[in-house]
C-alpha cells in the first residue's frame, strides 16, 4: 500500500507547476478542529484545498495514501537559522521591526523540522526585548514568507529587564510599554494591536507575570496570547476571562514541561486555546510532538492536541483563515502519517507544503 | 550500612581479597558488607493483589488475551484466564498489563552533585548516592510515567564513573547494587589526539585491572599449592614426632655430657606467597574484565568507538555495552556479531549535534535494530526528570522505524537481560517480582494512560489519585 502510494507519488516530486490538481485518498482525514472524516478525498488545485469529501472527485488524479492525513502542524515559536538576528540588543523597543528579515529560507535545519510534520511556524523577536517587532509567518519547506507583521511579540518577563539599562523593573517596563501604545501613531503595529486588528504574543513566565501581563491586554484591548505560563492551571479563571490564548513552551527544563502537563489539560477542560513552540534549535525537531505526547499521556484528548498543533495554533496567530484546517480554501499543507497524527509512533510517510510535494520518507531513505 | 542486594555472592577470588583489602585499609568507605547477598523484596505485610486486563503482554512480541494476575509479598504467583480475585484482595483492572519500564541509562534518584561530580573512580559505588528524599518529586513523577526502575550511574565529568546500581523508582532502593562499571569517551572539544589518547588510557586500565586479576588468580593458586605443602610438611613432623624427640633428646644429653650447647636447628619455612597489593579500583574495573558485571561505555563519536572496539578485543570476558552510539551504525555488523547492545538515547536536542550530518537522528534505534544490534533505550543521564519521558523516547524511535516490540523490549526485557535482571523482572511470568504496569492501551501508545504502577508488589501510582 505504501509502495502503491510512493509510485503514485513521485511523479510530483519533480512537479512545480501550481495548477496542477490532484486528490489524495486516506482512510482518515483530520480536518484539525477535531472532526475526523473517514475515508476521504482530499482535493488540491493551485496548492489550496478544493474539497474534501467522501466522494471520488473526477478528472482528477487521486494518489491513494496509507494512513492518516492531517493538517501541517503550526509552531508558534521557532527562530532555527535566524541566529541573532530575530532580537535588537542595543534596544529594548523596535515595534516596528520586521522579524520576516530574520527568515533564513536556506538554513539547513529546516529540513529536519518540515520531515516531523511542521509546515508552519512563527518566527518572533526575542524575548530579552520588550516590544521586539512584529512576528512573521513563515513556510520552511517553501522558504516562503506567509504574513508579514502578523503578531506583535511583547516580552513581559524578567528575561526583558535589564540589570543596568532602564527599565531594570516591572514597574519601569510596564510604564515604558504603556508609553509606547499611548504614543503609538495611527497604523503603526502597536496601535493596530491596540486596535485589535493584530494579535500580540505576551512572553509572560511566573504567575505573577502572566497576571500583569492580563491586566496589561485588557487595559489596552489586547488580543493574542500569552507565551510561556508553565502554571496556567493556577490561572484558568483570569485567563479564560481574558479572551486570551496561551503558547506554551517547549522547554528544555523538563520540571517546567510537567507544569506544562497540568496546564494544557487545565486549559483544555476550561475551553481555552492554547498552542506549543517548537524551539527546534533547542529541543530538536520532534520537541513539540514530544510535549503533545506527554500531555496526551497525562489524559489530554487526542484530538485537543491536534487542534493546539493545527486550528487553535493557527487561531491565536490569527491565520485560521488560511492556515490549520483542511478545508475548502486552505492552504494545502497536508502531512500523511502512518497513524494517528499526534501518536509518537506514527512514522510520517509525506509533506505537502503548499500542494507540492515537498518531503516523502521513502525518498530520504528512511528504514522501512 | 544498609545492606544492599547485589549478584550472589560466589566466592570469587577478587571479591575475598577485596574484603580483605578493606580490612586492612581500616574505614574505607567502600562497603563490602553490602555485597551481601539479598535479593529477596520487601516481604510486604500488604493484602494481595490482584490484576486483570484483556491484554497480558508476558515479554516483547507475546501476550495473553483475558488474564488474571495474583501478586502477593512482592511477587507474580499466580496467572491464568480463570484465576479469580481472593477475597480481601485489592484488585485493578485496564486494558493491558505488562512489565515495568526499566530506563537502562537514568540519573534518577541519584544526589544531582554526584550524578555530575568528576571525584569518582572505578571503586565509587551509585548506591552511596542514592537521594530519595531529595528527589521524591522527581520520582513520584516517574511512577506516573511507568518508569519504575532505572539503571542509574554517577560521576559524569569523570572518565571511569564506578559501580552504577539498578534502584526502584520507589523510595529510590537498590534492586542489584553492582550492575555495571560505567566509563565514557565522549569529552566534548578536545583535539583527535587527546581523544584516541582517551581510549588508549581506557585500555591500559583495563589492561592493568586484567593483569590484577591474573595476578590475584595466581596468587589464589600459589596460596593454595603453598597451603597444602604446609599440610603436608606438618603431618610429616607430627608422625615423626617420637623418633625426632628421641634424637633430640640425646643431642641433648651427649652436649650435655660434653658441657657444649645445642643448635637449635631452625626450621625453614617455605616463603609465603604474597597477595599483590590491594587496589579496589582495579579489583572493581577487573570485575567488569571478567564478565561479573556489564562494562558501560558512553561513546558517541566514530573515532572513539572505532578505537574502542579495536582495544576491547583482546577482552573476550567483558561485556560490553555502548551508550549513545550516534555513529554506531558505521560498526553495526561488528556490534552485532560481538553481542554489544546499544543504548540509544533518542535525543530531541542537538540536532547534528556532536557528529553533525552523520547523525541519524531518531531513526538510529531502528537502523541498528534492523542490522541486528541489540538496542536499548535511554534517557541518557541528563537529568533526573529526563527518564519520565522513556515512553515518549520510545514511542518515538518507533515513529521513526523501529520495530514495536523491539521498542518495547528495549525499555524492558532488554535492560532487565543485560544487567543480569531477567530472572527476577522485565517480564510478566509467575515467580518473578511484580514491577509491573496496568494500561488503558498499548504500552508506547501516546494516547495510552498509565492507570496503575506497581513497585515490587505495591502499588505506587494510581491515575486520578
Amino acid at each position: 500500500m505504501l509502495i502503491s502510494c510512493l509510485i503514485a507519488a513521485a511523479p510530483l516530486l519533480g512537479a512545480t507547476a501550481a495548477d496542477d490538481a490532484f486528490a489524495l485518498r486516506a482512510s482518515h482525514v483530520h480536518v484539525g478542529d477535531g472532526q475526523v472524516v473517514l475515508d476521504a478525498f482530499v482535493v488540491v488545485e493551485d496548492g489550496v484545498v478544493k474539497s474534501v469529501s467522501n466522494n471520488a472527485p473526477r478528472g482528477v488524479r487521486v494518489v491513494e495514501v496509507d494512513g492518516h492525513i492531517a493538517p501541517g502542524f503550526i509552531s508558534l515559536r521557532e527562530t532555527l537559522g535566524a541566529g541573532s538576528e530575530n532580537s535588537e540588543r542595543t534596544r529594548k523597543s523596535t515595534p516596528t521591526a520586521d522579524l520576516s528579515f530574520a527568515f533564513d529560507p536556506t538554513s539547513p535545519s529546516w529540513k529536519g523540522l518540515v520531515a516531523e510534520g511542521v509546515t508552519t511556524v512563527l518566527l518572533p523577536a526575542g524575548s530579552s526585548q520588550i516590544a521586539g517587532g512584529q512576528a512573521a509567518i513563515v513556510s520552511p519547506a517553501a522558504g516562503e514568507v506567509l504574513k508579514r507583521n502578523a503578531v506583535v511579540t511583547l516580552g513581559l518577563s524578567r528575561s526583558a529587564l535589564g540589570s543596568s539599562t532602564a527599565p531594570t523593573s516591572f514597574a519601569g517596563l510596564y510604564a515604558h510599554l504603556g508609553e509606547q501604545f499611548d504614543t503609538a501613531p495611527e497604523g503603526s503595529p502597536l496601535a493596530d494591536a491596540k486596535a485589535g486588528k493584530v494579535p500580540v504574543m505576551m512572553r509572560a513566565v511566573t504567575r505573577s507575570e502572566v497576571s500583569r501581563a492580563l491586566d496589561f491586554a485588557a487595559a489596552h484591548g489586547l488580543k493574542g496570547a500569552v507565551l510561556g505560563a508553565p502554571e496556567a492551571d493556577d490561572l484558568v479563571d483570569e485567563i479564560k476571562a481574558s479572551g486570551l490564548g496561551v503558547v506554551f513552551e517547549s522547554k528544555a527544563a523538563p520540571a517546567s514541561s510537567k507544569d506544562v502537563v497540568k496546564s494544557a489539560l487545565a486549559l483544555s477542560k476550561a475551553e481555552v486555546p492554547f498552542a506549543f513552540t517548537s524551539d527546534a534549535g533547542s529541543q530538536g525537531p520532534l520537541g513539540m510532538r514530544m510535549q503533545a505526547a506527554a500531555c496526551m499521556r497525562a489524559g489530554l484528548e487526542a484530538g485537543a492536541a491536534l487542534r493546539a498543533m493545527t486550528a487553535d495554533a493557527a487561531r491565536i496567530a490569527g491565520v485560521d483563515a488560511t492556515h490549520g484546517t483542511i478545508a475548502t480554501g486552505r492552504a494545502a499543507d497536508l502531512v500523511v502519517w502512518s497513524g494517528p497524527p499526534t501518536d509518537l509512533t506514527s512514522r510520517v510517510h509525506s509533506v505537502y507544503a503548499g500542494g507540492h510535494l515537498v518531503h516523502s520518507a521513502h525518498a530520504h531513505g528512511a528504514h522501512q | 550500612m544498609r545492606s544492599y542486594p547485589s549478584r550472589s555472592d560466589r566466592r570469587s577470588p577478587l571479591r575475598k581479597l577485596r574484603t580483605l583489602g578493606i580490612a586492612l585499609t581500616a574505614g574505607a568507605a567502600l562497603s563490602a558488607a553490602s555485597l551481601a547477598a539479598q535479593d529477596e523484596p520487601d516481604p510486604a505485610a500488604s493484602p494481595d493483589l490482584f490484576l486483570r486486563a484483556n491484554k497480558v503482554i508476558v515479554s516483547p512480541g507475546k501476550s495473553l488475551d483475558n488474564m488474571g494476575l495474583l501478586v502477593r509479598d512482592g511477587r507474580i504467583v499466580a496467572m491464568g484466564k480463570d484465576l479469580a480475585a481472593p477475597e480481601g484482595a485489592q484488585t485493578i483492572e485496564g486494558e493491558v498489563i505488562c512489565a515495568a519500564f526499566i530506563d537502562p541509562w537514568s540519573v534518577a534518584g541519584v544526589d544531582a552533585s554526584s550524578a555530575r561530580s568528576d571525584r569518582v573512580d572505578t571503586a565509587s559505588r551509585a548506591t552511596d548516592a542514592l537521594d530519595p528524599y531529595g528527589q521524591d518529586e522527581v520520582l513520584d513523577d516517574l511512577l506516573a510515567s511507568g518508569v519504575l526502575m532505572m539503571r542509574v550511574e554517577i560521576g559524569s565529568a569523570a572518565s571511569v564513573s564506578g559501580v552504577g546500581a539498578v534502584i526502584r523508582a520507589d523510595g529510590a532502593t537498590p534492586v542489584l547494587a553492582d550492575a555495571a562499571i560505567s566509563a565514557r569517551l565522549n569529552t566534548p572539544g578536545l583535539d583527535p589526539v587527546s581523544r584516541v589518547g582517551q581510549v588508549d588510557r581506557l585500555a591500559s586500565a583495563l589492561g592493568g585491572a586484567k593483569k590484577y586479576a591474573d595476578d590475584t588468580a595466581a596468587f589464589e593458586s600459589n596460596l593454595k599449592t603453598w597451603e597444602e605443602e604446609i599440610a603436608k610438611k606438618e603431618t610429616e613432623l607430627t608422625e615423626d614426632f617420637k623418633k625426632a624427640k628421641k634424637a633430640r633428646d640425646k643431642k641433648v644429653k651427649e652436649a650435655k655430657e660434653d658441657g657444649e650447647e645445642v643448635k637449635e636447628k631452625k626450621y625453614k619455612e617455605d616463603k609465603r606467597p604474597r597477595p599483590p597489593k590491594f587496589d579496589a579500583k582495579k579489583a572493581s574495573l577487573a570485575r567488569a574484565v571478567g564478565g561479573e558485571v556489564p562494562m558501560v561505555i558512553h561513546v558517541e563519536q566514530a573515532l572513539e568507538l572505532r578505537e574502542l572496539l579495536r582495544v576491547t578485543r583482546p577482552f573476550t570476558r567483558m561485556r560490553m555495552v555502548i551508550a549513545g552510539g550516534r555513529c554506531a551504525l558505521l560498526f553495526a555488523d561488528e556490534l552485532a556479531e560481538r553481542g554489544i547492545p546499544v543504548i540509544v538515547t533518542p535525543a530531541p536536542s542537538s540536532p547534528g549535534g556532536d557528529v553533525g550530518e552523520m547523525d541519524p537522528g531518531f531513526a538510529l534505534a531502528g537502523e541498528l535494530s534492523a542490522r541486528g544490534v541489540e538496542v536499548l533505550i535511554g534517557s541518557g543521564a541528563t537529568s533526573a526528570s529526563a527518564s519520565r519521558d522513556l515512553p515518549l523516547l520510545a514511542a518515538a524511535a518507533v515513529g521513526h522505524g523501529l520495530d514495536e516490540d523491539a521498542a518495547f523490549h528495549a525499555i524492558t526485557a532488554g535492560p532487565a537481560r543485560v544487567f543480569d535482571l531477567q530472572s527476577k523482572v522485565g517480564s510478566v511470568r509467575r515467580g518473578l517480582h511484580a514491577d509491573l504496569l496496568v494500561l488503558s492501551g498499548d504500552p508506547l501508545s501516546s494516547s495510552t494512560r498509565v492507570l496503575a504502577s506497581i513497585s515490587g508488589g505495591k502499588v505506587v501510582h494510581q491515575a486520578g489519585n
